[in-house]
């Protein structure tokens, strides 16, 4: 009865705190916005704005979507502007992913590839000379060392064929906003600025389609020398006796297989070699000049009219 | 006075002549040269020549076996393009309608939507639509003012046809409007073309159009002409997009 009495007596503050649980952990569920919500009539204007403000924040995912309905709204004199803007949003976001997909192991490298190759042919030569000898520590040495070196290919082959994935969406990247500055000078000719980064950008390009290139070259290569390698030891391991096999069997394509390790033994290839050389520190080189910063981003405010992060003012 | 001017009308329809004569040949001998190139089997040669001929001289004949020699090169685009200049001209062209039909049946293409008036000016040709406009308000106007001219009493019939007349005038009002709109429904020209977000060169794809795909002009920027079509809309060159009144 007590118990009854006293919810009676502290019903509501005992409902409202209830009611304010029930809240709370209905936020903390729901995601939290990224950008910053438009009203519903927002203009093209008003989206060319946030998306400018999200630029200058660095919020380039959030830039290039606001920017986009902008230039999509097919107002004319607002759309060399945000076409402008939206290609300084691509050319971050693939030196960005430039960043992110730097090797760190040095194994997607032309030079490594080219060494690595070189390797496999030796230790192809090594395996050749060993069965010509019939001598039976000659083939366990070149099985061990073809095994090291055809080991060290699989995983370059890898990380080539990573490098090239993520250089490849970098070079979408920066040649739809290659477009975007060419398409802003086509629609505004005076627009020194937008063919100046659409010329820089195009350098890049050209830069970052000769590594990729390379990259590709020394990648096939490596791949060729590598199956080589592989067709070698099968034929090496069919000669050798079983007692004195190594364990496990060097695979065309699974590490797993290949040899271990033995005491006193030394591995076919070491992982040396320079980084890519398509590097972001290169890329920025190469965007040196790039005027990402100029006025040019806002250019409402040289019209005495409000910043653009002044939306509650009148923008156009 | 009179004969001076008379004089001056003869020797410029003199000079006149024999350019328009010289036309009209042209347009015969590459409509000849067409169906002979049809006949023998070499359509893209055939629909050169009947585009010759139509460029001289547009005739809904000559659409029409233009839109026949297209269709059997493999040129969805301009073959329903060619077959709807047909019935632009002339919309009483079964055979151009019928093989409309087919070919968007066979290439899986929706006709354009129209509206209520332009349906209205599709069942005459354009230019009757005017004559029609200019007879009727000409009868209104010589019903209601010459009676007065000529001091005589306005009898009923006069008022019946005046009445008449009007009616058919504004009835012929939607069809004008009707014919303005549907002068800016063309078709695209060749199949998976890029539709650009802007107007220029190096554009950001929005998507690809298919050939013969019907669309609507609702802005032009330089050789750009902004298409609306059924569930998208964007930039094609003026080559990529025809417009069925080959402005």
């Amino acid at each position: 009865m007590k118990v009854r009495a006293l919810y009676q007596q502290f019903r509501w503050p005992l409902q409202l705190g209830g009611w304010a649980v029930l809240v709370l952990s209905g936020s903390l569920v729901l995601p939290a916005e990224t950008a910053p919500p438009l009203p519903a009539g927002a203009t093209p204007r008003d989206w060319y704005n946030a998306g400018t403000v999200e630029l200058r924040a660095g919020k380039l995912a959030e830039a290039e979507a606001l920017l986009q309905n902008s230039v999509g709204s097919q107002v004319a004199p607002l759309q060399p502007l945000a076409l402008y803007n939206l290609g300084c949003v691509r050319v971050a976001q693939g030196t960005e992913l430039l960043k992110k997909s730097q090797d760190t192991t040095g194994r997607a490298n032309p030079d490594h590839g080219e060494m690595l190759a070189s390797l496999a042919d030796d230790a192809s030569r090594r395996i050749d000379e060993a069965i010509a000898s019939e001598n039976e520590q000659k083939m366990i040495s070149a099985y061990l060392r073809g095994g090291g070196v055809h080991r060290e290919i699989n995983a370059a082959t890898k990380a080539v064929h990573q490098a090239l994935e993520s250089k490849k969406a970098v070079l979408a990247k920066w040649q739809r906003a290659a477009g975007d500055f060419r398409s802003a000078a086509e629609l505004h000719p005076a627009d020194a600025d937008a063919t100046f980064n659409a010329k820089a950008t195009e350098q890049a390009i050209a830069a970052l389609i000769d590594k990729l290139n390379q990259l590709e070259r020394a990648g096939n290569k490596m791949k060729a020398a590598g199956k080589q390698l592989g067709d070698k030891l099968k034929q090496l391991k069919g000669m050798m006796p079983m007692p004195n096999m190594p364990p496990g069997a060097p695979g065309e394509d699974d590490e797993e297989d290949m040899p271990g390790m033995h005491p006193g033994e030394k591995e076919g290839a070491g992982k040396t070699g320079d980084e890519m050389k398509i590097s972001p520190e290169e890329a920025a080189q190469l965007l040196a000049g790039f005027k990402l910063s100029g006025e040019h981003r806002l250019p409402l405010g040289k019209e005495g009219t409000s910043k653009p992060q002044d939306r509650k003012g009148k923008t156009w | 006075m009179n004969l001076w001017r008379l004089t001056l009308w003869g020797f410029l329809l003199m000079l006149t002549r024999p350019v328009l004569a010289d036309r009209q040949e042209l347009a015969e001998s590459s409509f000849q040269a067409g169906v002979a190139a049809y006949r023998g089997g070499d359509f893209s040669a055939a629909a050169r020549a009947f585009e010759n001929s139509a460029a001289v001289r547009a005739a809904a004949g000559t659409y029409q076996n233009l839109g026949n020699a297209e269709w059997q090169a493999g040129r969805v685009g301009p073959a329903i393009l060619a077959w709807e200049r047909a019935l632009w001209l002339a919309p009483a062209t079964p055979a151009a309608r019928e093989n409309l039909q087919l070919a968007r049946d066979t290439a899986q293409l929706a006709a354009p939507e129209l509206t209520w008036y332009e349906v209205i000016s599709t069942w005459l040709p354009s230019g009757w639509w005017a004559m029609l406009t200019a007879l009727s308000l000409w009868l209104v106007a010589d019903l209601l003012v010459l009676p007065g001219i000529f001091r005589r009493r306005r009898a009923g019939w006069h008022q019946a046809l005046a009445a008449l007349g009007l009616t058919l005038l504004l009835l012929t009002l939607p069809a004008h409007a009707g014919w303005h709109t549907r002068s800016n429904i063309g078709f695209v020209m060749e199949g998976n073309l890029p539709l650009r977000l802007t107007p220029t060169e190096q554009a950001q794809e929005i998507t690809r159009v298919g050939a013969g795909e019907p669309g609507r002009c609702e802005r032009r920027y330089g050789n750009y002409c902004f298409v609306r079509f059924r569930n998208t809309a964007g930039w094609l060159t003026r080559e990529e997009f025809k417009l069925i009144s080959g402005r």
